[in-house]
């Protein structure tokens, strides 16, 4: 009788624990536009980071420059709050020999800005390759960021043959360059926060880092002698070896929360409709809808960093699948993947699509239909699907898509 | 009795200690190192066949497909051209045609599965200062002959039946009106001030008596003027 009670009891405590063990049901990932951490920070160091990426940074002592594309983060990262996107964007122009894409001389990226106009760039005859890039969001790319490499492999090979999104690993700059599953920029050039922070340091304002000594040029000509400030201008410190401005941009985008839903849009019949169109059209095996961050205590980043419990087993809404598709809108610009990735950019994230005027990746785009026509390549069977809708299915899965 | 209830802590235990190793397991583990994908998804075959001459019937299949009956080849018009002109490697075909009688709402509908461009409205915006305001849409006319264009898909290019990726182009269709090879173009366009991005190929159009050729910026149609003493290329086909 004894022993009955005890394993009783026994199989009752394990009813408790595990449950308790096992589960693990992942959570929301925190949403919002409004300027609060994720909780990956504490809000005062939030702000205080926050503040770093609105620094409007001046030639000196910062090093601004030489030549540069903007003054603080946040002209580019704004709308609706820090960190979001904007109308700006910035140019790439190169040459197609009829085999490779080879970058215009200095890098494919030509400077809109200089501090001094003798060195201003611009786009040499012979780089008939050109194209505009928009600014993209940052929000909730901390996120982003704790998704394991093999979940977006996972998401590849789930997608049909003929829509099979291109997955290519980049080096992580913080970890000696070894690779990892590219998901930042429109060629996925970044897998990691604070390689992406270093790049746009030095490509966008012109200041140097430890991961990013080097100055830019001017169309290839060195521009030195109009650099008043030593490299690197964001120097290693004892607490921030990639530098305290770098470190800084990657602890406030890694604390921010995801672009949340216009929750009063999403509820109504015609945007719910349009989700379920969105999915029967097949707009979601690109711009996939649900994807799970690793499990925290996941070591990324090749080793540099360790998803923390704030960023991981959250489930996003990205509307993205963070692959390389050819929708034949491609720009024809090689940067990390090599030249198979020429035509290719990363399926657009949807999350927060509402803010945006201009769309894809050039903002030449101004509505929604449009931007839909404009797909095809790869997409070529599902943007049929939706020609195929009826005027009233078309409004409810744009009214969907501005929802979000 | 004493061993029995032993056994049973004890495997209860067991059971607990292997739910939590199991559970350790999964929150501490490093990033593995991704398995190879599957085969990328293959380029669009290049624009290696040679394929026939368009005619007529096919012609109008192709409008139909993509127009619908919205739209019917300009009488008096010259023919119907192909080339790649998007620079994607499939067939695309060029055709003048005329709005259908009464279609003319369903032309301009903002959802219609056809985009309207005007070839001429963003090159005049590129050389001359920015407009003001926002761009107005572009609406087709009565009396337009207009620039219909459905881009290819796969070998077949615009033949395909997948092919409906279509445009109508205002101020797209005068005199020549020939195709003309991307790369013939291209050494010429590099002594043209502005020299514009030439994706694909391009028609030769004269507009208000410039000559001039008609181009896919990589998200519409536009013109460009050629020198009027210059004739670029000899005509062939593209």
């Amino acid at each position: 009788m004894r022993t009955l009670r005890l394993s009783l009891l026994g199989v009752a405590v394990a009813a408790l624990v595990l449950p308790a063990a096992f589960s693990d049901a992942p959570g929301e990932a925190p949403v919002g536009f409004d300027n609060l951490t994720n909780g990956f920070t504490a809000q005062a160091d939030f702000d205080s980071d926050r503040s770093r990426f609105e620094d409007r940074e001046e030639i000196t002592p910062k090093g601004l420059g030489p030549v540069y594309n903007a003054q603080s983060c946040a002209e580019c990262h704004q709308n609706p709050v820090t960190g979001a996107i904007s109308q700006v964007t910035e140019v790439r122009a190169g040459h197609f020999d009829g085999v490779n894409f080879v970058d215009h001389p200095g890098g494919s990226l030509i400077n809109d800005r200089a501090i001094d106009a003798s060195i201003q760039e611009r786009v040499l005859g012979g780089n008939e390759v050109r194209t505009f890039r928009t600014s993209l969001n940052t929000l909730g790319d901390g996120f982003v960021e704790a998704v394991d490499s093999n979940t977006l492999v996972a998401i590849s090979n789930g997608q049909p043959a003929g829509m099979r999104g291109q997955f290519i690993q980049v080096p992580v700059n913080e970890a000696g360059n070894q690779v990892r599953g590219g998901r930042f920029g429109w060629k996925n050039q970044h897998a990691s926060l604070v390689s992406f922070s270093a790049d746009a340091y030095l490509n966008e304002m012109g200041i140097t880092s430890p991961l990013q000594p080097n100055e830019n040029t001017s169309n290839g000509r060195s521009i030195a002698a109009f650099d008043p400030v030593p490299d690197p201008e964001d120097p290693a410190t004892p607490a921030a070896a990639n530098g305290e401005d770098v470190e800084g941009f990657a602890r406030f985008m890694r604390a921010t929360k995801a672009p949340p839903r216009d929750t009063a849009l999403a509820a109504t019949p015609d945007a719910q409709a349009g989700s379920q169109l969105f999915n029967q059209v097949g707009c979601n095996i690109c711009h996939v809808g649900n994807i799970t961050t690793a499990p925290p205590g996941t070591v990324i980043n090749r080793g540099a960093f360790t998803v923390p419990a704030a960023l991981g087993n959250k489930v996003i809404h990205p509307f993205g699948d963070f692959l390389l598709h050819d929708v034949g809108t491609g720009d024809g610009i090689v940067q990390n993947g090599g030249q198979s990735t020429r035509n290719k950019l990363r399926t657009a994230p949807l999350w927060g699509v509402r803010t945006r005027g201009r769309l894809m990746h050039d903002g030449e785009t101004l509505n929604r239909n449009e931007a839909i026509l404009r797909h095809a390549g790869e997409a070529t069977g599902v943007i049929n699907n939706y020609r195929n809708l009826t005027t009233t299915q078309k409004n409810q899965l744009i009214t969907f898509l501005n929802s979000l | 009795m004493r061993t029995a209830r032993a056994a049973g802590v004890l495997l209860t235990l067991a059971v607990i200690a292997l739910a939590f190793a199991a559970r350790r397991g999964r929150e501490g583990g490093a990033e593995l190192e991704p398995h190879p994908p599957r085969p990328d998804t293959p380029s669009p075959p290049p624009f290696a066949v040679k394929l026939p001459p368009p005619t007529p019937v096919e012609v109008e299949e192709g409008l139909r497909r993509a127009f619908g009956d919205a739209v019917h080849p300009a009488a008096g018009s010259p023919r119907s051209l192909v080339g790649d002109f998007n620079g994607d490697g499939a067939e695309d075909v060029a055709v003048p045609v005329s709005p259908a009688t009464g279609r003319l709402e369903e032309l301009n509908d903002g959802l219609a599965n056809w985009r309207v461009q005007d070839a001429r409205e963003d090159a005049a915006a590129e050389r001359g200062p920015p407009p003001k305001g926002e761009r107005s849409a572009v609406t087709v006319q009565p009396e337009d002959v207009l620039l219909a264009v459905v881009h290819g898909y796969g070998v077949r290019g615009w033949r395909d039946e997948r092919a409906r990726q279509c445009y109508l182009v205002r101020h797209a269709t005068g005199a020549p009106f020939e195709a003309r090879p991307r790369t013939q173009l291209l050494r010429y366009v590099r002594r043209v001030p502005g020299e514009p991005r030439l994706t694909g190929d391009v028609i030769l159009v004269s507009v208000g008596g410039k000559p001039g050729f008609v181009y896919w910026t990589g998200a519409r149609y536009s013109w460009h003027p050629l020198p009027s003493r210059a004739h670029p290329c000899p005509s062939t086909s593209p």
